[in-house]
């Protein structure tokens, strides 16, 4: 085909009813309008040169890599982007927003609750560390998971982690988070009762570098419960910010300077540590901030899939006899409910009300029943669930076996 | 040898394609020679690229993958349940412990100025009339469970917005440091020269704003009423002190640190005259105007005025029972914005003055952590195992063993 042609069939489908995301894969110089046309062109590094590499939005050595582009690589990267867009979004609103709140106590006069470092360095140096290190490194889902399972990739579809009710729920918790933490700090200061040594009363400034401090920690910390990769590099950069947060306001805040102008707020982190009523008033703020979180988080991991194939490995609960014999029941014979093991062994359920099939059935073996006329397909059948015999447990095997030996012995013929 | 014309003879063939052959196998070693070079090149960069740098290339970092399931966040919610609750009751006991006693004498009336029909006037209102007038007026109060020791005396305004963005920035700290009495800054106008240039000291509506009420606690005995010794030094921030406020070089008068000053608007005393008893509360180091500097959060608050000396006959071990009044030199018009002043009367516990939030909170958040653990494990045990995980089966599903 010509590059035209190809990029023709791409515009069609692009164009075509459900307008999907199109991907065009290719290797060669005449993949290029190609590769350029659809939304996501891919190419690949090969005998024919690196002409489609070039013009393409990613690239691998060999054809094969794709389905780990796609499945491992593809989900990671929108997983990570799309928290990183909504946790930027939440930390803003979660910082800024008491200052709407003490625009009412202040008579709407535009003072600012936190002193210009606070403001400048908030951004950029007090929370974007731990954010830019989940964004290249964390891991959402194991990558063989990932692989095996390849329709965990559709809830990715339509943008979903995106959507307006995920980022709603982002901004619900900013909302929470700004409540719990100004209204906290204002009634553990109310009447300035927030207690300094030798009954000195706080100011200003010492409740908006509390409350900067206590939005540092929060901010950081709901990062730490989104996290599923925890790296070195993740751990050591929230230790990192945070003691950097301390450090700069320490030393910012440690001496008088014109350049800086910080003579509203000297000294005044150094007098936050000598009020026990603040420290333990922002302690209890920032266990309260984060308890919806976590209960959310748990409430999630109902749904995990994490969960589900952990419980699936795990040896403590196998698949039991019963639903094994239900599940196959259900394969061959769809509609009727049958928990009943002889009905897979007997075929059709007979009125099959004989002692001894009763007996045999209350002990969970399987055994080639007697009543054995016409229905040899059934039986062959249940040879074949015989074969492989299902053993619940030590009393069950034992029960197979010498119901087995007894069904040898007995008057039943066996194929 | 039958030697034709254009005919090499045998041996010359052989010959050249024994050097034809030699030099195949020149080519072959040289290529082989080239592909081992390289082949040695990458293993060498292979070598330096250590384990580490593969696995951060490869994104195969080792991590702990934790997943937050209900049983394994149930023991937190029950351990911050059962730190909470003890810890909230405690910090409740301490804070019920603290003694305040709270005055509003916004409204109280004057002891020498009476009305045409021999009421007493209200202070405020005499003071409206007359800003100069010196209104005494006395508020009475019995303290019915004795403070004990260390009781501080604060003064408190309602509806006083300290923290106004144009009041806030409204000040001169450069002033305040003792240097350049000459010039201030732009911040502090329109309070930072009069009408003929010279500066105020200090400038800005701040200082302009302070606090001038004088207030004195009497108690009532048979004998009459004694005075109770208060002290108003340490009652200001100890960097404050030290290191934010200084005086300028020279003595403290008119004609020393403070001669190119004039006192600023609403003052009737010279800086250098709030406390001319002691040099080292006086001028800009008097802790008063230190405490009022410090520009309040909220429109509702409290400063520390003065400390009760416990040194006292009597005051020993704190404030006892029996029948006190408040004298006040009201000064101070807050009428004009609908303010409120007081006077608090407290002890401190280690939290700080009687605030009972941080304890019942405490307390709130302990009994919510313990009912959500509580509500958790019902979960987990009910629904821990789900029939639907049992019937998971596909084609990979395990046979047990």
């Amino acid at each position: 085909m010509s590059p035209r042609q190809k990029a023709e069939t791409v515009r069609l489908v692009k164009k075509s009813k459900e307008s999907p995301v199109c991907a065009a894969i290719g290797d060669g110089a005449n993949d290029v309008s190609m590769i350029q046309e659809a939304h996501v062109g891919l190419g690949v590094m090969g005998k024919e040169g690196r002409q489609a590499v070039r013009c393409s939005d990613f690239a691998f050595a060999r054809f094969r890599f794709l389905k780990k582009v796609l499945l491992v690589h593809g989900h990671w990267y929108y997983i990570r982007v799309s928290t990183l867009v909504q946790y930027s979004f939440y930390k803003n609103v979660a910082f800024i927003t008491p200052q709407i709140f003490f625009a009412i106590w202040n008579a709407f006069s535009t003072q600012s609750i936190y002193e210009s470092l606070a403001l400048t360095m908030f951004n950029i140096t007090f929370t974007s560390l731990p954010i830019i290190i989940y964004g290249l490194f964390d891991q959402n889902l194991p990558p063989e998971l990932l692989l095996d399972r390849a329709e965990l990739y559709r809830n990715n579809a339509k943008n979903s982690a995106m959507s307006w009710f995920n980022f709603f729920k982002w901004n619900c918790f900013a909302l929470w988070h700004t409540c719990v933490m100004y209204f906290g700090l204002m009634f553990v200061c109310f009447d300035d009762t927030c207690g300094l040594p030798d009954a000195q009363t706080p100011d200003l400034g010492l409740f908006g570098t509390t409350l900067v401090s206590i939005c540092v920690f929060v901010i950081n910390l709901k990062l730490v419960l989104e996290v599923r990769y925890f790296t070195q590099f993740f751990f050591w950069s929230v230790i990192a910010t945070l003691l950097g947060y301390a450090v700069v306001t320490l030393v910012y805040q440690g001496f008088l300077s014109d350049f800086f102008s910080n003579y509203g707020v000297y000294w005044s982190y150094y007098r936050m540590f000598q009020s026990s009523s603040i420290m333990l008033g922002s302690m209890l703020l920032g266990v309260v901030c984060l308890l919806p979180d976590l209960v959310v988080k748990v409430c999630d991991s109902f749904t995990d899939v994490r969960v589900e194939e952990r419980r699936r490995k795990n040896k403590d609960s196998p698949v039991t006899l019963k639903y094994y014999i239900s599940y196959v029941n259900e394969a061959f014979y769809p509609g009727e409910e049958s928990n009943n093991w002889s009905t897979v062994t007997n075929g059709p359920r007979d009125e099959d009300t004989s002692l001894e099939n009763k007996h045999r059935r209350e002990n969970g073996a399987i055994v080639q029943s007697e009543a054995f006329t016409d229905k040899n397909k059934s039986t062959e059948t249940g040879m074949h669930v015989g074969n492989r015999t299902f053993i619940e447990n030590e009393t069950a095997f034992s029960n197979v076996a010498t119901s087995l030996s007894e069904s040898w012995t007995s008057e039943s013929t066996v194929i | 040898m039958p030697g034709a014309e254009g005919e090499t003879p045998l041996h010359v063939k052989v010959i050249e394609r024994k050097v034809i052959l030699l030099e195949n196998q020149i080519q072959d070693l040289k290529y082989r020679l080239i592909s081992n070079e390289r082949k040695a090149a990458e293993e060498k960069r292979r070598k330096l690229d250590s384990k580490f740098k593969q696995k951060f290339k490869q994104q195969r970092l080792p991590a702990w993958q934790p997943i937050l399931t209900a049983d394994t966040v149930l023991p937190a919610f029950f351990l911050i349940g059962l730190l909470f609750v003890p810890l909230g009751a405690a910090l409740l006991f301490f804070s019920r412990s603290v003694q305040e006693l709270q005055l509003d004498y916004t409204e109280c009336l004057s002891i020498n100025h009476t009305l045409a029909n021999g009421d007493a006037r209200l202070c405020r209102d005499v003071i409206k009339d007359n800003p100069a007038e010196l209104c005494i007026c006395r508020e009475n109060f019995t303290v019915h469970e004795s403070f004990e020791k260390n009781v501080y005396l604060y003064y408190g305004l309602d509806n006083f917005y300290q923290n106004h963005r144009r009041y806030v920035k409204s000040r001169d700290d450069k002033q305040l440091l003792g240097r350049d009495d000459t010039t201030v800054s732009n911040d502090c106008n329109p309070f930072a020269t009069d009408s003929e240039g010279r500066v105020y000291a200090p400038c800005g509506a701040i200082a302009n704003s302070m606090f001038n009420d004088t207030l004195r606690l009497f108690e009532v005995q048979e004998s009459g009423s004694t005075e109770l010794n208060l002290l108003k030094t340490g009652i200001a921030w100890p960097s404050d002190r030290k290191i934010k406020f200084n005086n300028p070089p020279g003595p403290l008068n008119a004609s020393g640190a403070f001669k190119n000053n004039v006192k600023p608007l609403y003052w009737t005393k010279n800086v250098y005259d709030l406390d001319p008893d002691d040099p080292n509360n006086n001028g800009y180091k008097n802790e008063d105007l230190i405490v009022w500097m410090r520009s309040a959060a909220f429109p509702t608050f409290r400063k520390l005025y003065r400390r009760i000396d416990h040194n006292m006959t009597g005051f020993k071990f704190g404030l006892h029972i029996g029948t006190y009044y408040l004298e006040v030199e009201y000064r101070y018009p807050v009428d004009s914005f609908g303010g409120k002043k007081r006077m608090i009367l407290s002890t401190t516990s280690f939290l700080g003055g009687k605030n009972n939030f941080l304890g019942i909170a405490y307390i709130t958040v302990g009994c919510i952590c313990l009912l959500l653990g509580i509500i958790f494990l019902i979960i987990h045990i009910k629904f821990g195992k789900r029939a639907v995980d049992q019937l998971n089966i596909n084609q990979n599903t395990p046979y047990s063993d």
